[in-house]
């Protein structure tokens, strides 16, 4: 529980002025999934703590290196939760690392990705310049959004000290079920029709033959769809499961995202679709995003936006 | 101080070769969309802001991807300053033309490509209206949620432009929640594609609310919304502003998200009453307006929840809309409380600041002792569930020195909100109108980080130049007089 900004500052400053390259360190559980880091470790693991929290504003603020499991217990005892599900690849995941990384768990289609429920950011960027962008309030247009430019970023624009983030009621109850349906499509179109109906779906996952789905809100509606739903209640191992990116056929697994949710992967290998069809998890590992015609454009606005924030290019990777 | 340009503090305008613009943009465009006279360009010397004003040297209206990539390279290799303007709606001045500089006008492009049922989805041209995409596809059960009070007349590339809000955004997010991707032209006439999933640096949400300062909006994907099958409204009165702020509170804190939760004081209720017999106690000192939305069996529980709250903060009365009749008149008073200040006064100035919830009854009653010494009247009618205020000081502007009064008013009002911890603008943009106050709420290195980020996609400062982010010299001359007052 230790304010380090300082410190970190003072440790960019000197990497800047020996011009050493330097990466952001949190717990290291992307390390797998993610390229060797280069260059001096710059590490949150010390920078821990809930700067500030208010249960009635439904706002919380956080050091980076603040692991996400005590963030989560620290919301629970004013019986609110993350917006989002961040990945916990670990015990001791921390938040600055899942912003940096800026992967949304199962709910983010039904209920918002981790950018949208980012206020605020506290930031040293290359310069070791200490800045603040964004706020602790709802709606905040001054200036570029450069809070939620972070989310996803990797530490390649500079070192998140703090985030401010948006944080939403534990529901009365929540609900898993699986159902029985062979036909990829059927699954689509079934847990496409309870949203129609405004449902209050937070997931739905198929995985061969079985749809799963999970729902959150009062009691009685909790009651009703478990009998108008059908199929068997289960217990939420599922959805920790994918929240850990632990595959049912355990070796390790890529994520893409499918424009179409009704369009079934052709692929010999196995897979799973998460976010009712527009996630895929593949064992495949030569999936690959389907290249833009512009790649090389925004790859030009991206280097120009990384030394936008470090002129002198000291943030060289990142290893959350 | 003013935030009209001034050659002293502000970066100067490139010196552009009339003549020769125009007769490059003959080339690339049919004659009908080219104006250049001040008759025909008189309409677009302004947007919602009309104290700032300004005629283009010219203002063209392309009808396809095509002549916007045209026109941008075309500008480009000349140096000419390029504004875009949407449907003209915004409140801060930030569609203001330059002087010596293009006008981008996206109106005619106003096609909704596609609607995308299965994936809950539209792919619109940037001049399509806000409300023309719910409209479109009000038949498959789905809308475009965020819904600013002039969703009427404003356009979607607008809305994406000042992350535009709106009474709903509580629930549903601001623009920035529901776009999906984006289609930009750059300052160079590059197309650009944006959806936030790439593996790389995700610029969606840096270039939504972006003020036309980064790239110019040509096609948008909006997220569709399945429409609810049980909506409910509470129209509560209460006999003082800090009573309606407390269940403001406590509705929040007790795990209800109300799709909407807006409040109106006295003066603004009443004249919206007067405007369209809404219904509206005006014996209150201020109302809500709750509404619930979802499947019936969420609906009634929050209701009922809502109801127990409201009664236990003192509402002096809690009124429950009947029919659909009756919830749209209620919402009527809400949405028309602007055109309503036109009973009390020729003018209004209306203000954008958002705060945390906790400090709304302090700061509206800061507001109203300034009002009072002043003898300036302020209404207020706000989004309270999100903290986003909207006083509107109330004015003569063919007073002599009466607009400069309001704009100092004004200014006290954003700096007041900083002071509490939130923000000078929370839907309305920076634009113009705000300039200044930029220097209050960022510190010289942040305002540089915008400048290089800015940079970073418009190196020679040819999009909007003069908005959103203060030039170095403004904000010290700004500060200084703050300081000294």
């Amino acid at each position: 529980m230790a304010d380090c900004s300082a410190q970190l500052q003072s440790q960019l400053r000197q990497a800047r002025e020996s011009g050493t390259a330097i990466h952001v360190q949190g717990s290291g559980s992307y390390a797998r999934f993610i390229s060797p880091p280069t260059g001096q470790e710059l590490s949150t693991r010390e920078h821990t703590g809930i700067v500030s929290f208010e249960p009635t504003e439904m706002v919380v603020t956080v050091r980076a290196g603040t692991p996400i499991k005590e963030l989560e217990q620290r919301l629970a005892t004013e019986n609110q939760q993350l917006g989002v599900e961040c990945p916990q690849l670990s015990e001791q995941a921390t938040i600055g690392g899942a912003i940096a990384m800026g992967m949304s768990g199962s709910s983010r289609p039904f209920t918002g990705a981790m950018r949208d429920f980012v206020l605020g950011v506290r930031m040293l960027n290359g310069l070791a310049e200490d800045l603040s962008f964004g706020g602790q309030v709802m709606k905040n247009v001054a200036g570029y959004d450069l809070s939620r430019l972070m989310v996803g970023s990797q530490g390649r624009l500079g070192m998140l000290l703090e985030v401010s983030l948006r944080v939403l009621p534990c529901p009365e109850r929540r609900l898993q079920l699986v159902l029985q349906q062979p036909e990829y499509s059927d699954a689509v179109d079934f847990a496409n029709q309870l949203l129609a109906q405004a449902q209050p779906v937070t997931g739905a996952s198929w995985y061969q033959g079985q749809l799963h789905l999970r729902f959150a809100g009062r009691s009685a509606t909790m009651d009703r769809l478990q009998k108008d739903v059908g199929g068997e209640t289960e217990n939420a191992d599922w959805w920790a499961a994918l929240q850990r990116w632990d595959m049912p056929w355990g070796a390790s697994a890529q994520r893409y995202y499918c424009q179409d949710a009704q369009r079934k992967p052709a692929s010999s290998q196995p897979w799973l679709a998460d976010w009712n069809g527009r996630l895929i998890w593949s064992a495949e590992t030569d999936q690959g995003t389907a290249t833009d015609s512009d790649a090389g454009l925004r790859a030009q606005i991206e280097q120009r936006l990384c030394r936008a924030f470090d002129p002198d290019g000291l943030f060289g990777g990142v290893a959350a | 101080m003013s935030g009209v340009h001034d050659p002293e503090i502000d970066d100067l305008l490139p010196q552009v070769d009339a003549n020769r613009l125009v007769a490059s943009l003959r080339q690339l465009l049919p004659p009908e969309s080219i104006l250049t006279s001040d008759e025909q360009q008189r309409p677009f010397e302004c947007d919602g802001l009309s104290s700032y004003q300004q005629l283009p040297l010219v203002t063209v209206l392309p009808d396809t991807v095509e002549q916007v990539c045209a026109i941008m390279k075309l500008c480009f290799a000349q140096g000419v300053p390029v504004v875009t303007r949407g449907a003209g709606t915004g409140l801060s001045g930030g569609a203001m033309p330059c002087a010596s500089g293009v006008l981008l006008v996206l109106s005619k492009m106003n096609r909704i490509l596609e609607i995308d049922a299965n994936n809950r989805r539209a792919r619109v041209e940037p001049g399509v209206r806000n409300l023309a995409i719910s409209e479109a596809a009000a038949q498959y059960g789905l809308y475009y949620a965020p819904d600013p009070s002039s969703q009427i007349a404003c356009s979607i590339g607008g809305n994406v432009a000042e992350n535009a809000g709106g009474v709903h955004c509580l629930k549903y997010g601001l623009t920035v929640h529901n776009i999906e991707h984006l289609t930009l032209v750059t300052v160079a006439g590059e197309l650009l594609e944006v959806d936030g999933h790439g593996e790389s640096l995700d610029l969606l949400p840096l270039l939504v609310g972006s003020e036309g300062m980064l790239a110019v909006v040509i096609e948008i994907t909006v997220e569709l919304k399945v429409s609810a099958p049980v909506v409910e409204i509470l129209l509560c009165a209460f006999d003082s502003v800090q009573g309606a702020s407390d269940a403001v509170a406590a509705i929040i804190a007790a795990g209800i998200i109300p799709a909407g939760l807006e409040m109106m004081d006295k003066l603004a209720l009443t004249a919206a009453e007067d405007f369209v017999h809404a219904g509206y106690p005006t014996d209150a000192e201020a109302i809500l307006l709750l509404e619930l939305d979802g499947c019936a069996s969420e609906v009634d529980a929050d209701l009922q929840l809502a109801q127990s709250i409201l009664r236990d903060s003192g509402a002096s009365s809690v009124r429950r809309a009947v029919d659909q009749a009756q919830r749209e008149l209620f919402w009527k008073g809400r949405k028309n409380a602007f055109p309503a200040m036109g009973r009390l006064a020729p003018d209004y100035y209306c203000m954008d600041g958002t705060i945390p919830r906790k400090a709304i009854a302090e700061v509206l009653g800061w507001i109203n002792e300034l009002s009072r010494q002043r003898d300036m009247p302020v209404a207020n009618v706000f989004h309270a569930g999100d903290g986003n205020l909207h006083p509107l000081i109330l004015y003569d502007a063919n007073i002599p020195g009466a607009t400069a009064a309001v704009e100092e008013f004004g200014a006290l009002i954003l700096e007041k909100c900083i002071a509490v911890g939130g923000t000078i603008t929370g839907e309305h943009g920076v634009g113009r109108e705000k300039i200044n106050q930029m220097a209050s709420q960022f510190n010289d290195a942040e305002l540089e980080q915008f400048r290089r980020v800015k940079a970073a996609f418009d190196e020679v400062g040819l999009l909007n130049p003069g908005k959103n982010i203060p030039t170095l010299k403004r904000c010290q001359e700004y500060r200084a007089i703050r300081s000294d007052s």
